[in-house]
């Protein structure tokens, strides 16, 4: 959900000494009101502690960890399962790494994996960690309904701490639900460099066909929707607009 | 101006209004009978205005015949806001039970009826609602029966408005402009029945027809905001939606 605000406090202080709430402001680009309201309510949001923790200089993930409630972020597992990174690399690289390896040239120009930013990065990583019935351990272990969970990750989103302790519950990286997320880059949560790139090369051909085969499975089922919608929005306006 | 006279002006406003909007798009052709629609609704809202009803009723011979072309005209507004709405929430079973052989016999019984009572009646002298010649069975029945066809092509499609308010993706106009066709769908099912209450409605029961109407105006309002921001808006292949975040 949040950290508390006193907390928020406290930290800033040590990591931005001297500043105040405006100067915050104009380094992050948070707005006032925002940063106002979160401290007045007496929880600020991960993302805010992420943007001060990067106009100041710190890693975020240290930054989060020194919160209580993220205070096992940097002692747990952080190295990233090949089945995680997997999960971050769109469908269009998947299949530009096929198209590249049906090619009888031995170049080593490989697709270009930051270009493509994953829309549903999210929803891939949690199937990809999920031992099976992760949706109903994460409910009980957070109070939160199972289909609310499922209604963030199909809108693309996951609540941090959600997040995380989806991770702990699965036993991989605690930081791989908050990269998928969008809230910390990969470098800034210490996954390898090339990473992604390594895990793609290191599936067989066959695998990554399949591996295609069910992103695209993912991704028809996704336009398909949209494309319904679009065509009752069409009929509706059409009869009455 | 008392209590009913100001809902009145306000719903002939609202329906004036969006009326005259809609003119130079339904001559480029777009959707020219909610247009008629509008403007059966303008008439039927403006004769229901006592002085404007007694000025038209002097002219069609002072029998009251203006008050049949009220009728008329809210039928015929129903009917086009009802086989639209059906069209547009696709709601199959509202479509046949409005324009269906249930339909067609609904509304053509409804109509021979609305005649014959109106014949049967002895209403010599003009007078705006029929007020002085409420003791009149026939009267009454015609009464009954003009609240009771728009309450049925109502009730058919309140299902579907407020399904397609409640539809998550949508957008915000959309939902607001079915939301509020729900809203007045239902004020005319209740106009229809509040009559069986025991309460004293007067002026009230004004108050629940005309924002009825007034609700369904702006829900078709909204719905055409629509309609013409998304045809500025450019529309991106379906396939850049799944990796632009």
């Amino acid at each position: 959900m949040a950290v508390s605000a006193r907390s928020f406090q406290n930290w800033r202080t040590a990591a931005a000494p001297g500043e105040s709430n405006a100067d915050l402001c104009r380094r992050t680009g948070i707005k006032r009101s925002t940063l106002g309201q979160q401290i007045v309510r007496g929880k600020v949001s991960e993302d805010t502690v992420v943007r001060v923790a990067r106009a100041y200089g710190k890693n975020p993930v240290e930054a989060l960890s020194d919160f209580e409630e993220y205070s096992d972020l940097l002692g747990g597992p952080w190295r990233p399962s090949a089945a995680e990174l997997l999960s971050q690399v769109s469908y269009i690289c998947i299949l530009q790494m096929i198209l590249h390896r049906s090619q009888p040239t031995d170049r080593q120009d490989y697709p270009d994996l930051v270009r493509f930013p994953h829309a549903n990065a999210i929803r891939s990583w949690f199937e990809a960690v999920d031992p099976g019935d992760l949706r109903q351990r994460l409910s009980a272990a957070t109070g939160v309904a199972p289909q609310n969970i499922s209604a963030q990750l199909l809108a693309g989103r996951l609540a941090p701490e959600l997040a995380v302790e989806a991770a702990r519950l699965a036993g991989v990286s605690l930081t791989g639900g908050l990269v998928a997320t969008g809230l910390i880059t990969s470098d800034e949560a210490g996954w390898p460099q090339d990473g992604q790139l390594a895990a793609l090369r290191a599936l067989s051909d066959s695998e990554l066909v399949f591996l295609a085969r069910d992103r695209l499975d993912g991704v028809g089922k996704q336009i398909r929707k949209f494309e319904h919608d679009q065509e009752n929005e069409l009929l509706l306006l059409e009869n009455l607009g | 101006m008392n209590a009913a006279l100001a809902f009145q002006v306000v719903a002939l406003s609202v329906a004036g209004i969006s009326a005259a909007v809609r003119l130079p798009l339904a001559i480029k052709g777009r959707n020219p009978l909610i247009f008629w629609a509008l403007v059966l609704l303008t008439t039927a809202i403006a004769l229901g205005i006592s002085s404007v009803y007694l000025a038209v009723d002097s002219v069609l011979g002072g029998m009251n015949l203006a008050n049949l072309v009220i009728r008329f005209a809210l039928y015929g507004f129903v009917l086009i806001i009802g086989i639209k709405s059906a069209a547009a929430f696709r709601a199959a079973g509202a479509a046949a039970l409005i324009r269906g052989p249930i339909g067609i016999c609904v509304l053509a019984s409804v109509a021979v009826l609305t005649v014959v009572f109106f014949c049967l009646a002895d209403m010599p002298v003009s007078s705006p609602g029929l007020r002085d010649y409420g003791e009149q069975l026939p009267v009454g029945l015609y009464g009954i029966l003009a609240r009771a066809y728009p309450a049925y092509i109502a009730a058919c499609l309140i299902a579907p408005a407020f399904a397609s308010a409640a539809h998550r993706r949508r957008p915000l106009l959309i939902r607001l402009g079915s939301g509020l066709l729900g809203i007045g769908l239902v004020g005319s099912v209740l106009y229809a029945i509040q009559d069986l209450t025991p309460l004293d409605v007067d002026p009230w029961d004004h108050f629940v027809p005309y924002s009825a109407l007034t609700a369904v105006t702006v829900g078709l309002v909204l719905l055409g905001a629509q309609r013409t921001t998304s045809k500025r808006k450019t529309k991106n292949a379906p396939l850049t939606h799944t990796f632009a975040r």
